[in-house]
């Protein structure tokens, strides 16, 4: 049985650690909601971008063609998918104890970096860097970007980086993931490709909306390709903006549920220690009044 | 009363304008534009640049955006663009800052995508400071 200092000295360290859980559950929590405020805000901007895109691709003339559409139908035949160039955007968080969100994103990029041995990695956040370092995988140098307080800024450089090398030929293709809020309780891990736009098969763009009869006939001014060039960096870097923010929300939001589990074990633990110490110290009382009861017993049959 | 268009103007933090109007006038890659009611289908690429939106009640918004797209559809206009702001929004200092430092990247040997950022750096830049200049006219 352990001794009553023992148990003291857990009971104390357990309190400590509550301490920390608890501001940290805290601390995510007002973290969260600032960041599904930005969240709210970005979205009308992020779905009207593509109501439009999908607009102007329907509307572009039969066998144009643009390297953001082009899906290399010859590299496609001649090379197979594992030879693709392809670079992966991967966002973590920059700390742990967030539950399995960093590991969830990490084993879904492991399986691509598996699936095409040819890859450029672009980590966000401290975590997946040094995994991958360690893991001994390379990742792109002069790449550190916080998970912290997304910015549009921040957005805007990374999809720079990444159209650079597309433009550049040194990559076929651009993938990110991340993870997005399905509701406030359920985070899924996301895969998306970003480049090039998938016109036949929808890629990014997922449902396709319905044509409605009698749809009018677009101008793209002053040429399709013009439009194109203005709007497509703004669609990644839109992307790629609420990616981030979704990221950190579902970072905040792990994170809180995790210290709350934490919380709740701790509390638990505080609980079973407390009454095995008031046993021990109870059991200690005793014991020293039988003892000093027997002591003064035998003083008296001495006298 | 003249016709009026509904028109939306979003930008990538917020929804700055839903309602009716009367006139818009925005700057598209091949030079400033007036679109007035029962506008032809037609979508345009957004130049950095100043907007103005005249109300129905004669009022006339002028705002600051940056690229985008205008689509134009059934009496319908959404302008979609980067940023959007209006001349209070405008940080003079920070305007300037960004206007030097995008000189100072410009005369450094770049690839041709750090280029293009500059160079829409130093127009956004540029476009703010004419715009919060001439404010300081009016008043």
């Amino acid at each position: 049985m352990a001794t009553t200092r023992e148990l003291r000295d857990r009971i104390s360290s357990i309190d400590n650690t509550l301490k920390i859980t608890n501001a940290m559950y805290l601390i995510s929590s007002t973290k969260l909601r600032k960041a599904r405020v930005e969240l709210q805000q970005t979205e009308p901007y992020f779905y009207t971008l593509r109501t439009t895109i999908q607009r102007i691709l329907r509307h572009v003339p039969e066998g144009f063609r643009h390297p953001y559409l082009d899906l290399r139908e010859d590299l496609r035949k001649k090379e197979r998918t594992e030879n693709y160039r392809t670079a992966i955007i991967c966002v973590t968080a920059d700390k742990g104890l967030a539950g399995a969100y960093n590991h969830n994103v990490i084993k879904r990029t492991e399986e691509i970096l598996k699936a095409r041995p040819r890859h450029k990695l672009y980590v966000v956040g401290e975590m997946g860097r040094v995994y991958f370092r360690s893991n001994g995988i390379d990742i792109e140098e002069e790449f550190h970007y916080t998970a912290q307080n997304p910015t549009l800024h921040r957005a805007r450089v990374i999809t720079g980086r990444v159209l650079d090398l597309f433009h550049d030929n040194e990559i076929d293709s651009v993938y990110i993931v991340y993870t997005r809020m399905r509701n406030s309780l359920e985070m899924v891990t996301e895969t998306e490709q970003l480049l090039p736009i998938d016109k036949i098969n929808k890629g990014v763009f997922g449902q396709v909306i319905p044509m409605v009869a009698g749809m009018e006939e677009f101008r793209l001014v002053p040429t399709p390709e013009a439009v194109i060039d203005n709007v497509i960096p703004d669609y990644i870097s839109g992307f790629i903006y609420s990616a981030l923010v979704e990221s950190f929300c579902s970072e905040q939001n792990s994170r809180m549920t995790a210290m709350d589990a934490a919380n709740r074990s701790g509390n638990k633990l505080k609980q079973e220690l407390s009454i095995q110490y008031n046993r021990t110290r109870q059991a200690a009382i005793t014991q020293e009044i039988t003892e000093v009861a027997a002591g003064a017993r035998a003083q008296k049959k001495n006298r | 009363m003249a016709a009026t268009f509904s028109l939306n103007v979003t930008a990538s933090n917020k929804v700055f304008y839903n309602g009716p109007a009367e006139y818009l006038q925005i700057i598209t890659l091949t030079g400033s534009r007036g679109i007035m009611a029962h506008h032809a289908p037609v979508i345009y690429a957004v130049e950095t640049g100043q907007m103005s939106i005249v109300k129905p009640d004669g009022e006339r918004v002028t705002v600051v955006v940056s690229n985008g797209v205008c689509t134009c559809a059934n009496n319908r206009v959404t302008v979609l663009v980067d940023t959007c702001e209006t001349a209070d929004e405008i940080d003079v200092r920070r305007a300037e800052e960004a206007k030097e430092r995008a000189l100072e990247q410009l005369r450094q040997k770049q690839s041709v995508g750090e280029f293009k950022r500059s160079q829409m750096s130093l127009a956004r830049a540029l476009t703010r400071l004419e715009f919060s200049s001439q404010k300081k006219h009016y008043i």
